[in-house]
Parts: structure tokens; sequence; C-alpha cells
């Protein structure tokens, strides 16, 4: 299985979800998830694929660190 | 632009809050552990002694108003001994801020003024018209030793009042000031490295009363479970069907209002992928309720519930959001119970049971707060998201939310409970250093979570909260609060601390 791994923020009314060669932003993470699936698509990516998001928590206000320091991860498992 | 991510359970482990409060807390408990072996490396701290004003002007000294915290540092002078306090105190929280990225130079700008300042409050609560009780306390009766005429009789208590005054003039009247000692007002991280001290407290009163303090921690996870249970889905019900709160709205602040504020909103969220600008928004007003209840709540359970300090204690627990808060409450009615009982019956309530009551409760509900975020997540995914053929909620969620401070304070406890059954005959030499660990250095990281606490509660924040407010304070003072006594009693209905003899 092939892992595509993406850090994950919130910026205006916008998710973005980026790595060092790609970005993604749409205000539904659902449209994200469908963006990340197609442009997989395109690279020709062939079988079972996991997209790990990881949550930026330097997203939230510094002073909220001290009560939780993680939003959340989330994986999406699927074929192509 | 920095990032956070986690993505290995070791993320954090220098850098976060947390983990600082785990590492502080244990560092001392092994230095205070020492004591086992006749080495004595942490009887330098300074603490606070009862004074009177007319008696320290007649003759003023230094020795009056402070001393060491064991004999063989007697020979430091008060002010050196204070000094060093301070120096260490600085040094380790620095360092700490150092890794977490904080500013380092504001960070020891801000503790230098917020440590005098907690002092001061510290040194100024223990003046005996304040302090001092009508009654033999450890072998005096300051209030007649004094000879005083009146007094408020709050004990302890009066110091942790005056420091939470001072911090709540600067955090609401000296606002530019505020904010430049913020980067040190970090009551969350103080109070966490207290509760992991708190747990030589918790093996100290198991080596003296063993069973009553396990049914205190199996009542506090039971009560705790079923307030879970009962408080979630009210809340939620009543944000949804009377204020009209879209869902994410209403999960966060149900597990703000009902589980334990500002974590539990952070992990509500996260777990159903909410916008951040929700539980960022739910925060701000938890911390302000958190505030009022703290300074409501410990009197008015005092007064209203006299002969009920555990029941009232777990309720405290199950009521005041954040730890911070919660421990400070807990704090307080420790304070004004035993005050209020020993005025009352010339007999004393041992120290620590009633704070560790309310404790208790808090830290099963931080442990359930994990597990409740993964479950909802899962409930969320299939049920609201319906995507449960392709996303997966990693099992590591459970262990990032997982606060490390309570895992600190358990293995504190269970170093404790190991050297009480296996190594019985070091147990005096080493409640020697658990003492003094457990006694001035715990009460000095509470005593700056009451200043700092403070300093960042802004009560103008609650302008143009307008419904989430008015759900808040329903919620909070017509469901929460009666509910939790009523949780409480049913599980700790009786239950007394032990007397001091």
């Amino acid at each position: 299985m092939r892992n595509f791994e993406l850090a994950l923020y919130f910026k205006g009314l916008k998710w973005i979800a980026q790595n060092k060669e790609v970005r993604f932003e749409s205000s539904e993470l659902k449209e994200l998830d469908e963006q990340i699936k197609k442009y997989l698509q395109q690279q020709n990516i062939k079988g079972q694929i996991k997209v790990s998001y990881y949550f930026d928590f330097d997203n939230f206000p510094h002073w909220m660190r001290q009560y939780m320091p993680h939003y959340f991860n989330k994986q999406l498992i699927f074929t192509l | 632009m920095t990032q956070q991510l986690n993505k290995k359970w070791t993320q954090g482990m220098f850098s976060t809050e947390d983990w600082w409060s785990a590492w502080l807390g244990l560092f001392f408990f092994g230095l205070g552990l020492l004591s086992i072996w006749g080495l004595d490396i942490v009887g330098w701290i300074a603490k606070p002694k009862t004074w009177e004003w007319t008696n320290l002007m007649q003759d003023f000294s230094w020795h009056k108003l402070l001393k060491t915290s064991s004999t063989h540092y007697h020979s430091l002078h008060p002010l050196l001994s204070l000094f060093i306090t301070y120096l260490v105190f600085a040094f380790l929280t620095g360092l700490g801020a150092y890794f977490q990225k904080l500013n380092v130079r504001k960070y020891l700008y801000g503790f230098t003024i917020i440590f005098f300042l907690t002092w001061l409050a510290w040194i100024a609560g223990h003046e005996a018209h304040l302090s001092a009780i009508n009654a033999m306390v450890k072998k005096h009766n300051y209030f007649k030793e004094y000879n005083l005429s009146w007094g408020l009789q709050l004990g302890g208590g009066a110091s942790y009042l005056l420091a939470l005054i001072i911090g709540l003039v600067i955090g609401n009247f000296m606002k530019n000031f505020a904010s430049k000692i913020k980067e040190a007002a970090k009551p969350e991280w103080f109070i966490k490295t207290g509760i992991v001290l708190l747990g030589i407290k918790l093996g100290m009163m198991t080596m003296k009363a063993a069973g009553f303090t396990y049914e205190l921690a199996l009542a506090g996870a039971a009560a705790a479970f079923v307030a879970y249970l009962l408080f979630w889905p009210i809340v939620y019900y009543i944000g949804r069907k009377y204020f009209k709160l879209n869902r994410s709205s209403a999960a966060v602040l149900s597990s703000g209002i009902s589980i334990c504020g500002v974590s539990a909103s952070i992990a509500t969220a996260g777990a159903i992928k909410a916008k951040p600008i929700i539980p960022i928004a739910v925060s701000s007003l938890i911390l302000i309720f958190a505030m009022l209840e703290l300074v409501a709540l410990p009197p008015a359970l005092t007064h209203l519930s006299p002969n009920e300090p555990i029941v009232n204690g777990a309720a405290m627990g199950m009521t005041v959001k954040t730890d911070g808060a919660d421990a400070a409450a807990g704090a307080i009615l420790d304070q004004l119970m035993i005050s209020k009982h020993l005025k009352q019956t010339g007999e004393q309530w041992e120290e620590g049971w009633i704070l560790s009551a309310a404790l208790l409760t808090k830290i099963w509900i931080d442990i359930f707060i994990g597990i409740w975020s993964f479950v909802l997540a899962i409930i969320w995914v299939r049920n609201v998201d319906r995507k449960k053929d392709q996303e997966k909620i990693p099992k590591s969620e459970i262990w990032f939310r997982l606060p490390k401070f309570v895992m600190a304070y358990m293995l504190v406890w269970l170093i404790y409970l190991a050297i009480m059954y296996f190594f019985p005959e070091v147990v005096p030499s080493a409640k020697f250093g658990g003492h003094i660990v457990q006694g001035p250095y715990r009460k000095l990281m509470f005593m700056l979570t009451f200043l700092s606490i403070g300093v960042i509660t802004d009560f103008s924040k609650l302008k143009g909260m307008g419904r989430l407010a008015i759900l808040y304070a329903l919620a909070l003072f017509a469901i929460i609060a009666p509910l939790a006594y009523a949780v409480a009693y049913l599980f700790h209905h009786g239950m007394l601390p032990p007397v001091t003899k």
C-alpha cells in the first residue's frame, strides 16, 4: 500500500492540505478528499493508497496548546 | 511557517506543556525520593510562616515571614532561601519554555513578576488576621498566641484568594501589563506539575488509609463515568432543540460544558473535524465561566453542605472546567471546609483529601476524554459524514489525546504504593523528602496557577458571545452543578477525611 502524507491546516475559510510537492484547498474536507483522489488518479498511481492527513497544531493560538496539543489526524484508504 | 504535526508517538515529548509538567513533576519527585538514602536536596525551598502585622512592625525580621522547609537548611537566611527558590524555578521552567519554543526572554521577564507577586500574596495571606483559626493547629493556636480580637479565619485559603484577586486585577484592569507578562502565565502547565506532585500526597494518604484512598479513587471513576453519560446528551439535546445550534457547535459546546472544558472542546472538535474556529470561540467562553465557578462554588458548597466534604470535592471535580480552575477550586474548598469544621468542632480534617476528591473525578474525566473522542470520531464518520468505507480513525488518536501529566501522577502514586508494600522499612525516610515536595513545592505551583489564571481571564470577552453564553450559563448552573452534586452524593455520601491528631 502506498502512503501519501499531507499536513493539514485551516486558513481564512478554507482547509488546506499540502506537502512539498502539492497543495489542495477547499472549504469542505470532503471536497479536499475528492481533489486528492483526482490528483492521484492523474498521476497514474494504481493499487491501494493510504492518504494520511496530519493537522498542524500551530494553526491554533499558542495559549490553547497547554490545554490539548492535538487536533486530529485522519486516514483515507482506497484503491485506484 | 513552523509545523507541529503529531506523526510519531514520541511527538511533543519536549515541546508541549503537558509533557513538561510530567518531566518537572517527576524531577522534583525524584529529588524528594533521595531522602531514602539520607540526602536532603529539597529542603532549601522557602515557605511562608504565620505572622501578625503589629508584632512585625514592632520588631521587623524576615525570619518572622519566611523559613526554609527543612531543618538541614535553617542556617540559610530566609531571603537567600527565597532567592534560591526563584533561581531554581526560573531556570527549570525557563528550560521548559525554551523547548516549548516560547520567547524565553519574555517568559523570564513575565515569570519573575508572576513569581514575586505570587510570593507577595502568599506571605500576605499568612497574616494572622486573615489565616489564623481559633483552634489548635499543629500544636499552635495563632489566634490566641497573637491575642487577636478579630480574624477572617480562612486558613491557607487566604493566600489562594489573594493571588487570584491580584491576577484578576491585572488581567482585567491592567491589560497592557497583562499582555507583557502573559508569556509566563501558564496556569495549566503550573497546575499539571502541581498535580503530579499531588501524586505523592495520594501515595502518603494510601500509606495512612489504603482502603479509603482506593474507595475514593474508584468512586471518583464511577461518578465521572455516570456524569459523562448524563451531561453530554442533555446539553447536546438542549443546544440542538432549543438553541438551534448546528451539530458541530452543539457537540463541541456539550463537551466543553459537560466534560473537561477547553481540552474536551478541542478533542471533540478534532474528533468530528469541526473548523478550528468553533473550539477557539468555545474555549474563550469556558475560561471565563471556569473563573466564575472557581470564585462562586467553593464558598457556596462550604455554606450549603458543610458536613459532606468529599461529596463537595467530587462535585467540584465534575462541575468546574479546566484542570487549573478545578484544582484551584478544590484547594480553596479544602481550606475553607477544614477551617469551618475546625472552628465549629475543634476537630481538624487532614489537608488534601477534599482536594484529592476534586482532582480524582477530574483526572478520570481527563483519561476518558481520549477514549470518548475516539468513539465519537467513529460515530461521526459512520453516521454523520457517512464515509465508513474509506476513512479510518488512527488508534494513535487516543494516545495523542491522553494527558501525559496524569500518567506521571499515577506513576508517582504507584511508586509510593510499591515502597509501602515492598520496602516498608524505608517509608519514614521516603516521607521526609515527599512531605517537602508535596508541601512547599506543590503549593508554590498551585499559587503560581492562581495568579496566572487571573492574569489570562478577561471578562470583557463575554461580550458578543450571545446565545452560546446563555446556553453555557443555563446548562452549568441549572443542570451540571445540581446533577454533579447528586452523582457525587450517590457515590461519596458519608465519606469523611481522616482527622489530624
